[in-house]
């Protein structure tokens, strides 16, 4: 009994950091709909924030007050004013994509501003290491009773304003409909920048709280944090913040006796404590039914916005489009041979690192682009194809290109069984689920040595086809275009097909596709095994490219990359995922020339081009070649009528 | 002051994207009277009501309510001002019951008026909204929907109320209910702008007529003497469309 407190009690002051977080992502969840991913972000902004105003000498209350009460508020009524406040009534995909975007870029910022240097945890709350009393024989500490005292606190005042007929009556009116609100006389966007500074408030609290734990503070903490914090929304349905707080608490001490009783040393233990809120988040998003669905409600006035623009390219004029076309081509064969003739080596890597992202990126066309569906877990598919082909080859010496091939299956095969439970889920919640699913994959599932053998990896070697040796990089960058054409083929052949038109169907709605007989739930996981497939394709053509791969290279942060990324470019086009891939590769080729804390800048670039999603769906480079072409046609017809009219006079 | 006109446009043009919806409209309402607003689908109705309570912008032109330019005035503070605006289509916020969707409205006007004693008179006009004080809006039937939205301008009463087509799909006792509550909001001393296809109705409510057609006023009297405007206007099989304007190529 006190060896099970002895775990219990030091779990609480976790949970109640778990729970103040989740208290904030329900407060925005409710007053605008918008999940807000980047939360984990402003923690780690105002974490970074306090420690290094403490090392500049100020006061820990003079740290608390910047990095807290006037850090915290700041960051959410930028983010409202700038981005979400777009976003409401907007479909999942394009509430989703800008918090992503934000996810990458804040701590990026952060990163460039702070330097990269370890920078060590402050603590502040009452005299942290003072050890106050003792309860069932463990040793209770001053931080520990002031995090659990401030959390409490917190999450009761903000449950009494919630409560209150001015705002809490308020907020759910805007949620449902801001305009329809207005009309009632409810001023919108101050009730929405109200509830975005109050719940940013309460992530930069649970950020400097936590703070003190981490040996280092790093954006991937923060985001096993975030998850943490989803999760003890999700006990709580993302509404009862009573239960929210158990949720957060449950979880903080059960993560702290799941590290003390299981045997210590195995990848289970280590990897399952961190894991748990994941396992806990999936959990609940498949089993509770309030979860599943994204809570938007169809705004009434809606027919007060002019209508989108729509995503199919407009018809061009014959010779604007040939013109067009004959300019894409030029230019792409232009690409392909400066890169073989001309450049020097590592640009020659460069490349071919794009053609093999290209068929990454292209899933991403294929699941996100066709059929609307959100997977934050492409990376997994990406690794689990690469992890294949390193695997037959070390063990059984199956020549690499079988092996592609192997990865591909086996990573459609892992793409058909994580569709099943996102069934019945909607876009937002399919974006958690894949997401605690990267984060498991992370944590335990690629630690072991028959799959990603943890930080070691495998070696995997350039393939062979007969007498034809792709060792050289020029030789591989040849082959990846032929399977880079392949892939794209074959996403074009799915997009034109039968199939495709019932993708696009789902895309637009489900419900309507279901009620003119398409199978939803069958092409839902059609659209996942396929996007798999391509994906582990790619992946397994990345680690022979590299001739050596570890779960790293395939970490959670790149399945975020790789759809922020896509999105902004143009993510309904096969052209959009090469020049996604292209754009990003060059990016960090460019970058790495530059000294170490800029490294994040590409992230950031993206992160911020994809809060541009949000008015242009389409993808920003799409969008510039619209504008372009449309300037061209513009031309075309001026000079069109010039001659006619010069006809005539003559 | 009570000479000058409670509501006027002048020169309001109106678009949606590239799409024009409204081309210099022009018509007042006066304190304590009844205007209908009406003329064929798509002929810009909604519009009119939607760019006079703020929840889209007008283009060119201006707006006065009450004395005062609301041209580039939020929808909420147009509200506050004392105009209520009853959409088309759903009309209530679902996600709040009843009794909240009245609240809101009383909050949201500034509590000049009587809680408790406003509420009663919304639920005394419609009773049968009384007996659904914890229902949820959403899950009203659409006559029940019209009631509540109504109520909230009979629980407050303000100087100008909009309504956009309340009678659309409710069965003729219903509708016989939401004019008679109308009635008796214009005689408690607010104005009303009504939008509506019951022409016969609505002019026996309302004294003047604006009459739209093509996002532009077609016509605009006292509604004796409109009879034959509208009926030129009402399409009929043998007759083709007037040609549309081209600008925009929205507008019909
Ligand atoms: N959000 C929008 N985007 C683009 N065009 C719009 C939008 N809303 C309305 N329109 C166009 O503006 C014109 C006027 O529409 P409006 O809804 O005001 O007509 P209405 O007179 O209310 O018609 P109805 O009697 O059918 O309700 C129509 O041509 C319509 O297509
Ligand atoms: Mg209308």
């Amino acid at each position: 009994m006190t060896e099970l407190l002895s775990y219990v009690l030091p779990g609480v002051p976790y949970g109640c950091v778990y729970a103040l977080m989740a208290a904030g992502l329900v407060l925005t969840y409710r007053a605008s709909g918008v999940f807000n991913l980047a939360f984990g972000a402003q923690a780690y902004v105002s974490a970074l924030l306090f420690s290094v105003v403490v090392q500049e000498g100020a006061g820990t209350w003079w740290a608390f007050v910047l990095s807290v009460v006037v850090a915290g508020p700041v960051m959410g009524l930028l983010l409202d004013g700038v981005v979400f406040r777009y976003t409401r009534g907007a479909p999942p995909l394009v509430r989703l994509v800008p918090a992503l975007g934000l996810m990458i870029a804040i701590p990026s910022v952060a990163q460039m501003l702070a330097g990269t240097s370890t920078r060590v945890p402050a603590s502040f709350v009452l005299r942290p290491n003072q050890v106050y009393f003792h309860l069932a024989g463990s040793a209770v500490s001053g931080e520990e009773i002031g995090t659990t005292l401030v959390a409490f606190a917190s999450v009761a005042a903000l449950a009494a304003l919630l409560r209150s007929r001015r705002l809490g009556l308020r907020m759910r009116a805007v949620v449902e409909s801001p305009r329809m609100a207005e009309l009632h006389g409810v001023r919108s966007d101050a009730v929405g920048s109200l509830a975005w500074s109050i719940s940013s408030l309460f992530a930069a609290l649970a950020g400097v709280l936590l703070a003190p734990i981490y040996a280092q503070l790093n954006a991937s903490n923060f985001t096993a944090l975030l998850v943490a914090a989803i999760a003890a929304a999700a006990v709580g349905g993302l509404e009862s913040l009573p239960l929210t707080l158990v949720g957060g608490i449950a979880i903080g001490v059960a993560q702290q006796v799941i590290g003390g009783y299981l045997p210590s040393g195995t990848i289970l233990s280590s990897g399952l404590r961190p894991a748990f809120p994941f396992l806990v988040l999936a959990v609940l998003l498949v089993g509770r039914r309030s979860l599943r669905h994204d809570g938007r409600l169809d705004d009434p006035l809606a027919g007060c916005d002019p209508p989108m623009a729509s995503l199919r390219p407009a018809p061009r004029m014959a010779e604007v489009a040939l013109g067009a076309k004959a300019f894409t081509v030029a230019l792409g064969a232009a690409v392909v041979a400066i890169a073989v003739a001309v450049v020097p080596g590592n640009w020659e890597f460069t490349f071919t690192q794009a053609a093999v992202l290209s068929i990454v990126m292209l899933s991403i066309t294929l699941l996100t682009g066709l059929a609307g569906q959100i997977s934050l877990g492409q990376a997994v598919f990406a690794g689990a194809g690469a992890f294949t082909a390193g695997q037959l080859a070390a063990h059984f010496g199956l020549p690499v290109l079988a092996g592609v091939l192997a990865g591909g299956l086996v990573a459609g095969m892992l793409g058909a069984i994580v569709a099943l439970p996102t069934l019945s889920l909607g876009g937002i919640s399919v974006g958690l689920l894949t997401l605690s699913f990267a984060l498991l994959a992370d944590n335990v599932l690629f630690l072991y040595s028959w799959s990603g053998n943890g930080a070691t990896g495998l070696s995997v070697p350039r393939p062979k086809l007969g007498g034809l040796s792709f060792a050289g990089t020029g030789a591989f960058f040849g082959l990846s275009l032929v399977i880079l054409g392949i892939v794209s083929g074959a996403v074009v052949l799915v997009r034109g097909g039968t199939v495709g038109r019932q993708l696009a169907a789902i895309r637009g709605s489900e419900t309507g596709a279901a009620s003119i007989g398409i199978d939803v739930a069958r092409l839902r996981i059609v659209a996942f095994t396929l996007s798999a497939v391509i994906a582990g394709v790619g992946g397994a053509l990345y680690a022979s490219l590299e001739q050596s791969v570890s779960p790293n290279d395939f970490n959670y942060q790149f399945s975020l990359v790789y759809v922020v990324v896509v999105a902004a470019v143009g993510v309904y086009s096969v052209a959009g995922a090469i020049e996604a891939a292209l754009a990003y590769t060059v990016l960090l080729q460019l970058v790495g020339s530059l000294p170490g804390r800029y490294s994040s800048l590409v992230a950031l670039v993206f992160g911020l081009v994809a809060l541009g999603y949000v008015r242009h769906p389409e993808g920003v480079v799409t969008y510039a070649q619209s504008w372009v072409l449309d300037r061209a046609e513009q031309l075309a017809r001026f000079l069109q009528r010039d001659r006619a009219s010069g006809a005539e006079a003559g | 002051m009570s000479s000058a006109p409670l509501l006027e446009l002048s020169g309001v043009d109106l678009s949606y994207g590239p799409y024009r919806a409204l081309f210099g409209v022009s018509f007042t309402v006066s304190a304590r009277a009844a205007v209908a607003l009406v003329g064929s689908n798509g002929s810009g109705k909604t519009s009119v009501a939607r760019v006079v309570s703020g929840l889209v912008r007008a283009r060119a032109g201006s707006i006065r309510f009450d004395g005062r330019d609301v041209t580039r005035w939020p929808a909420w503070r147009i509200a506050r001002a004392g105009l209520v605006h009853v959409p088309e289509g759903r009309s209530v916020l679902g996600s709040l019951t009843v009794e909240e969707n009245l609240l809101l409205g009383l909050e949201g006007l500034a509590g000049r008026h009587g809680g408790a004693g406003a509420l009663e008179r919304a639920y005394s006009m419609f009773p049968r909204l009384s007996d659904r004080r914890r229902q949820l809006a959403g899950t009203l039937s659409g006559g029940e929907q019209r009631m509540l939205a109504l109520g909230r301008a009979v629980a407050v009463p303000e100087q100008l109320l909009v309504v956009d087509e309340l009678s659309l799909g409710l069965s003729p006792t219903v509708v016989d209910e939401i004019f008679s509550g109308l009635r008796e909001i214009l005689a408690s001393g607010t104005s009303l702008l009504v939008i509506e296809q019951h022409v016969e109705r609505v002019l026996a409510l309302a004294e003047r007529v604006v009459v739209l057609a093509h996002g532009r006023v077609a016509g605009e009297g006292p509604a004796g003497e409109l009879a034959g405007v509208l009926s030129s206007l009402r399409p009929s099989p043998g007759r083709p469309e007037p040609p549309t304007s081209a600008a925009g190529g929205g507008l019909a």
